[in-house]
This record gives structure tokens, C-alpha cells and sequence, in this order.
């Protein structure tokens, strides 16, 4: 791949891969940090970057990976997980403030039912359900096999289903007479 | 009413919250990018391994250096209080100078070797001490304006051999020399074999031998052991060895009177600590109680066989002392003596053997348990690394 090529591609998908550190980690500058150190990596060492298919799961693989080890080595520094404080630091864009306020407690209440989700129900969940990738491309990323896959999605689902921060933000299903 | 969550529910809600995080632009080309990933210097892992490291060394160092240093001054306070007494310690170092020939008063620095054979009969008359005798006519080498001990009666071991030993209230001396000889071409076997003679006309042995006779330069090496009122009469008498040329020679000798004397208190002491446990024993009633006052007997017969080996290691080496002597052809290279090391080189061992000194004296103290949580350890640390280097190879 050309260097230029590369480029192009990192840049497009820059915006979700940081926004999947976001989600992931629940703070915006440990995710900056964590995606920063993986395109750099992932630049240095695009001469090992696969062809085809492959490509998209392999960068969320590296950047999944930067982001777990921040999150390991914020527990190990002060004992709480990453994004434990960082909660009420989310700068909000909207139209207006009723909607920046909604957006704002959805945000919230989201980012609260990730946070009860344990890591390895969490990563599969924002990359099947935001980033995009297909069960296949997210064993691919998290180095697992698809049924372990599709077993912590079905466990994360059933989960977040069962809370009310989730499901306060769906409509009802009309009751059958 | 009920709700459930929807994969599209999941993908708005995700996508929602995601999007409310602005995402900032990345270049390559980035500057502070490099900054930006790379840790403080003081919160790097390694730096902080490193530094821990270095910690735990210079701590085992220092608890060397203690354990070195309650020694030695106790050894120096002996030594000096023996000088005070009047004994000496000596080194002498020599050149190629020949032992001139009919040297007979005390306090010369050699003899001749008419003085050979009776000063090894001023000591097969039975005669004990440091400083030699001065019957028969001939004189030992005398060590100074006072004598190292007192003539006192001879130790019983020493009858077979005719040289007295310590006894034991005397004083206790351990002695050691080196000599570097040079011989006429062909003369280095007939040299160690009169050294040999030497050792066992003093009532001593050859502790080892070696030669290598092949070759342009031939060598050969014998350590002698001889009774350590001997010592001086044997150094005289390999001198005075026929065909040979001293190179150098240097002698040693550490008073260790006190600390054998202190090993005697403390062993008879815990003996008798010992005894009033069984006494103790004989009296308890319960199991609990004879457990307890077993152990502490354990504790005391343990502690009295320790000083009592360390007790006999030091008699054995009050009782013989050493001489190493190296022969070698004229003409040939210099054979290499045991040089005193000086400056780094001597600081760097004299760190090395701290450390040591401290890994023993703490595993001395805390057992098998410090061996095994270090190892344990370790094996964690390398198996973390190991386990990062692989995750980061996986990108």
C-alpha cells in the first residue's frame, strides 16, 4: 500500500476508531493517547499491514489492544478503571441546550451501563454495535474464536436489555390484547 | 407495557453517545505525536525496576558491609591489643638478594644453613612459641623486640613431631607466606622435593603439589603446612635451599587469640544454658511444655555446634600454617604471584564480596522462605515482560 494510500485510510478512519476508545475506555484522553499510540504504530509498521478484508479488523485488533493496556496500566497506577471520573468531562455538541441536555443524559446513561459491562463483553459490543465489524472480523480483532464472539454478544446484549439506563431510552413495545 | 433492547436500539444509542465525543484529526506528520506516546522517564516500568534494583543491591551491600565490618574490628581490636602485648605482626617482602652466608645473631633477617639444621633441632627440643629458640646455638627468625607468646609446656599432639603447639590458653596465631624461587635450568623437581623435606623435617606436610615440567619454562607449585611455631624456621630453611634464588616473599600472621578464647566462653556458656533446660525438661508435665523447652534445647545444641565447628576450623588453622612456594627455571618468565589487588579493581571486588557477604548473612537469617519469594518473583517479572514483548510483536 502507498504511503499516501495509507494515509487516506488512516485518516478516514481515525474519527470512529477514537470514538471506539472513547467508548471503550469512557475517557477522551485516554482514548486520544491510546488511539495516537496505535496509528503510530500502525504507521511504523505498515509494511505488516494485511491486504484486502483483513486490514479493518487488524487495525481495530491494534487499536483494541492500546486501549486495553491503558486500561491496565491505569488500574495497576491509581486502582480505578479508566473513566470512572471521567464521566462528567464530555464535552456535548448539539442544536440547542434542551438538546444538548438530552444528549447529555443519554450520553451519560450509556456510558454508565458500558462501565458495568466487563471488558471482555464491553470490546465486542462497541465494535459489533458501533464500529461495524462483523462477528468474524471482531474474533479477528480481539483474538478469539467467532462462537466465543457471538456467546459475549449475546451476554452483553442480554445484559444492557436488563438495565433500566438502556432501556429507559427505548420505546416501549406496545402490550398484545 | 415492557421494552427490549434491539440491535438497531444498540447501534442509535452507541452511535449517539459515541458522536458526542468530537474526534480530533491525525496526520502522520503530527507533531508532539512522538511526545505524546512516549511514558515520563519516571514512570516507565523499567526505570522504576531498574531503580528498585539498584535499591535492594545497595541494601544487601551495606548489610555486607556491616556483617564485614563487625568482624574485621573485632579482629583488629585482638590484633592490636596483641601488639600492645608485644606480639607482632609482620610481612616482609624481598628482592633477589642472596641470604648471606654465617648469619647467626637473633634478630637477623636470615640463617645460615649450618643454622638450618639446629634451629630444626632447637625446635625438636621441645621449645614452644612464636619467637623461636635459641638453644643449640642457632637463631630462628626473630619477629620483633618482644616475643608473639610465651614459652609455655608443649601440647600434647606435638610429641610424635617434637614441635610444641599451641596450648591452649596460649596465644593463637594463623600464619601464611608465599615465595617465588628461581632454580638452575633442570633443578625445579629437585626444588620441591627439598622443599617437601623441609616441610616434613618441621613436622609438617605437603598439603599440594604441582608441576609442570614440559615446555620452555618449567614450573612447579608446593603448599606446605607446617606447625605454626615452625613457620618461621621453615621459611629460613626453603630459603636456604640450595641453588635457589628468592624472587620475593611475603608473610602474613593475624592474632586470633581472643576470638578463639570468645568461642570457648560462648560454647561453654550455652552448654551450660543447655543444661538447665534438661533440668527444665525432666520438670515439665505437659506435652506443650516439653515441646517448648525441646525447642529451645534444639535451638541451644544447634548454636553450640556451629561455634563449636567454627571453633575447630579456627584451631586447625592457629595450629598448621600455610607456605606456598612457586619454583621456576632462571631465565624463564616470571611466574605469576597472587598480586595485591589495588584501586577500582580492589574496590570493585571489595563491592562484589560485600554483596555477597549480605546475600549470606540474609539468607542466613531469614532461611529458605527470601530464596524462594525472590524467585518467585523474578519469574513473575520475566514472564510479565515476556508476556508485553509478545502482545506488542502481535501488532
Amino acid at each position: 500500500m502507498e504511503d499516501s494510500e495509507l494515509e487516506a485510510w488512516l485518516q478516514e478512519d481515525y474519527a470512529r476508531a477514537y470514538r471506539t476508545a472513547c467508548l471503550v475506555l469512557r475517557d477522551r484522553d485516554e482514548a486520544q493517547d491510546a488511539v495516537q499510540e496505535a496509528f503510530l504504530r500502525v504507521w511504523r509498521f505498515r509494511s505488516s499491514i494485511p491486504s484486502g478484508e483483513g486490514r479493518r479488523p487488524w487495525l481495530y485488533r491494534v487499536v483494541v489492544n492500546s486501549c486495553l493496556s491503558r486500561a491496565r496500566a491505569q488500574i495497576s497506577r491509581t486502582g480505578k478503571n479508566t473513566g470512572d471520573e471521567a464521566l462528567s468531562r464530555l464535552p456535548y455538541l448539539g442544536a440547542g441546550p434542551d438538546v444538548r441536555a438530552e444528549q447529555s443524559q443519554l450520553a451519560d446513561d450509556v456510558l454508565a451501563a458500558l462501565a458495568d459491562l466487563p471488558e471482555h463483553l464491553r470490546v465486542p459490543l462497541v465494535l459489533r454495535f458501533w464500529a461495524g465489524l462483523s462477528e468474524k472480523e471482531i474474533a479477528i480483532a480481539i483474538e478469539r474464536r467467532p462462537g466465543t464472539v457471538k456467546s459475549r454478544l449475546h451476554d452483553a446484549r442480554n445484559r444492557l436489555a436488563l438495565d433500566p439506563r438502556m432501556t429507559a431510552w427505548v420505546a416501549p413495545l406496545e402490550a398484545t390484547q | 407495557m415492557t421494552s427490549t433492547l434491539t440491535d438497531d436500539d444498540l447501534i442509535r444509542l452507541l452511535s449517539e453517545t459515541a458522536e458526542s465525543f468530537p474526534a480530533p484529526e491525525w496526520s502522520p506528520d503530527r507533531p508532539g505525536d512522538e511526545e505524546r506516546v512516549r511514558t515520563p522517564l519516571h514512570e516507565r516500568p523499567a526505570v522504576r525496576w531498574l531503580v528498585a534494583a539498584s535499591l535492594v543491591i545497595a541494601l544487601v551491600s551495606a548489610v555486607g558491609i556491616g556483617v564485614d565490618g563487625s568482624r574485621s574490628s573485632s579482629d583488629d581490636s585482638q590484633i592490636a591489643a596483641g601488639k600492645a602485648a608485644g606480639s607482632s605482626v609482620f610481612e616482609q617482602q624481598s628482592g633477589r638478594v642472596p641470604v648471606p652466608a654465617g648469619a647467626t645473631s637473633s634478630g637477623s633477617t636470615g640463617t645460615s644453613a649450618d643454622t638450618l639444621t639446629s634451629a630444626s633441632a632447637g625446635s625438636a627440643s621441645g621449645a614452644s612459641g612464636s619467637s623461636g629458640s635459641t638453644s643449640g646455638g642457632g637463631a630462628a627468625l626473630s619477629l620483633g623486640p618482644a616475643a608473639a607468646a610465651p614459652a609455655a609446656a608443649p601440647a600434647p599432639q606435638a610429641a610424635t613431631s617434637g614441635v610444641a603447639a599451641p596450648a591452649p590458653d596460649q596465644g593463637r596465631i594463623v600464619k601464611s607466606g608465599q615465595m617465588v624461587l628461581e632454580v638452575a635450568k633442570g633443578d625445579v623437581s629437585a626444588t620441591l622435593t627439598g622443599v617437601q623435606r623441609v616441610a616434613t623435617g618441621q613436622g609438617g606436610l605437603v598439603f599440594a603439589s604441582s608441576t609442570q615440567e614440559s615446555g620452555p619454562s618449567p614450573t612447579g607449585t608446593i603448599t606446605i603446612r607446617v606447625p605454626v611455631a615452625t613457620f618461621e624456621a621453615t621459611v629460613v630453611a626453603v630459603r636456604e635451599l640450595k641453588g635457589v634464588q628468592v624472587v620475593s616473599a611475603s608473610t602474613k600472621a593475624a592474632d586470633v587469640t581472643a576470638q578463639y578464647a570468645d568461642l570457648q566462653t560462648q560454647i561453654r556458656t550455652l552448654k551450660a544454658t543447655r543444661e538447665r533446660y534438661l533440668v527444665i525438661l525432666g520438670q515439665a508435665n505437659t506435652v506443650g511444655e516439653v515441646l517448648s523447652v525441646q525447642q529451645r534445647i534444639d535451638g541451644v545444641s544447634g548454636q553450640v555446634d556451629q561455634l563449636e565447628g567454627r571453633l575447630k576450623v579456627l584451631g586447625a588453622q592457629s595450629a598448621m600454617s600455610t607456605l606456598a612456594v612457586t619454583v621456576t627455571e632462571k631465565g624463564a618468565p616470571a611466574a605469576k604471584t597472587a598480586v595485591e589487588k589495588g584501586g577500582l579493581s580492589k574496590a570493585w571486588d571489595d563491592a562484589k564480596d560485600n554483596f555477597t557477604g549480605g546475600v549470606e548473612a540474609i539468607v542466613r537469617a531469614s532461611g529458605g522462605v527470601l530464596i524462594v519469594g525472590l524467585s518467585l518473583i523474578a519469574l513473575w517479572f520475566v514472564g510479565s515482560l515476556g508476556y508485553r514483548v509478545v502482545r506488542r510483536r502481535m501488532v
